[in-house]
C-alpha cells in the first residue's frame, strides 16, 4: 500500500470578494467529504492542511467540528488525528485547532 | 374492701422517660438539618467558584474584546471572539468532569450560534454582535442556575425526603 501526502490548502473555500472567511458544520462535512478525508485516513495517507493568515481572515469552529467530526468517529483520540493530519499556518491559527481538537477529542472520546 | 389498682412499673418507667426521649430525637434532628444545611452552603459556594466565577469571567473577557473592538467591522476581530468563545468551550469540559450532570452539548450549541451568527453577519452594517453577546450569555447563566436549582441545592430536600 503506497502512503502519500495529501494538501489542502484551505484558500480554495475563500470566494475572492465575497467573503474572507470560513464557517458553518454543514460546510466542513462537506468538504472533508468532497476530500475523501476518510479514504486517505484508511489508506494511511497524511493529510497536510495550508492556511494563508493573509487570504483566509477567520475559521469557525464549526467548520473544524464539521471537517473532523467523520475523522473522530473513525479514530476516535486526538493523538491518532495528530498522526495524521499537519497544519501549515500561523501560531494563531495553530493554537485554535489544538483547542478545536481538544474540544472534539472530549466529545468522542471513548 | 378497698381494691387498689396501680400502674405497671415498665409504662410508668416508659411515660416518664418520654419527654427526655422525644427531646433527644428532637435534637438528632436538628443537628441533622444543620450539617445538611452547612453541606449545602458548602456545595453552594463551591458551584459559585468553580462553575459561575470561571465563566464569568470568560464572558468578562470577551465582553472586553466586543467592547474594544465595537468601531470596528466585526470581520477585522472574528479569529478573536472564535478564540474567546472556544476558551469558554474549554471550560464547558472541565465543568463536566467536577459535574458530570451538566449537560453541556446544550451550552456549546448556544455559544456556537453566537458565533455562527457573527460570522454569517459579518459584514452587515447594522447587526450588532452586543445584543446577540447578552443573550448568549443570559442564556448560558440560566441554564447554569437550573442546573445549580435541581441537581446541586435540592440536597437537603433530597435527603430529607427520600
Amino acid at each position: 500500500m503506497t502512503m502519500s501526502n495529501i494538501v489542502l490548502d484551505l484558500s480554495e473555500l475563500i470566494e475572492e470578494g465575497e467573503t474572507d472567511s470560513i464557517s458553518g458544520r454543514t460546510f466542513g462535512e462537506g468538504y472533508a467529504k468532497k476530500k475523501k478525508i476518510i479514504e486517505h485516513i484508511t489508506s494511511g495517507d497524511t493529510i497536510t492542511i495550508l492556511i494563508d493568515p493573509s487570504k483566509v481572515k477567520a475559521i469557525n469552529d464549526s467548520f473544524w467540528k464539521g471537517f473532523f467530526s467523520g475523522v473522530f468517529k473513525h479514530l476516535k483520540s486526538k493523538d491518532k488525528v495528530k498522526n495524521h493530519f499537519q497544519f501549515k499556518t500561523d501560531d494563531f491559527y495553530l493554537s485554535l485547532i489544538e483547542k478545536n481538537l481538544t474540544i472534539l477529542d472530549s466529545i468522542f472520546k471513548v | 374492701m378497698i381494691c387498689y389498682c396501680q400502674e405497671t412499673p415498665i409504662e410508668t418507667d416508659f411515660l416518664d422517660y418520654l419527654p427526655n426521649i422525644l427531646a433527644f430525637v428532637a435534637l438528632l434532628i436538628a443537628i441533622y438539618v444543620v450539617i445538611l444545611t452547612k453541606r449545602a452552603d458548602i456545595q453552594l459556594a463551591k458551584f459559585q467558584k468553580l462553575c459561575l466565577d470561571v465563566i464569568e469571567a470568560k464572558f468578562s473577557r470577551l465582553e472586553t474584546l466586543i467592547d474594544q473592538n465595537k468601531e470596528s467591522e466585526i470581520g477585522e476581530y472574528l479569529q478573536i471572539i472564535t478564540d474567546a468563545n472556544l476558551d469558554l468551550n474549554l471550560i464547558f469540559i472541565q465543568l463536566k468532569s467536577i459535574y458530570p450532570q451538566i449537560n453541556i452539548d446544550v451550552l456549546q450549541d448556544i455559544t456556537q450560534e453566537f458565533t455562527d451568527k457573527a460570522y454569517l453577519n459579518y459584514n452587515q452594517k447594522f447587526y450588532t454582535l452586543q445584543s446577540d453577546f447578552l443573550i448568549t450569555k443570559i442564556r448560558v447563566q440560566e441554564k447554569l442556575y437550573d442546573y445549580a436549582l435541581y441537581h446541586e441545592f435540592s440536597y437537603i430536600s433530597r435527603k430529607l425526603y427520600s
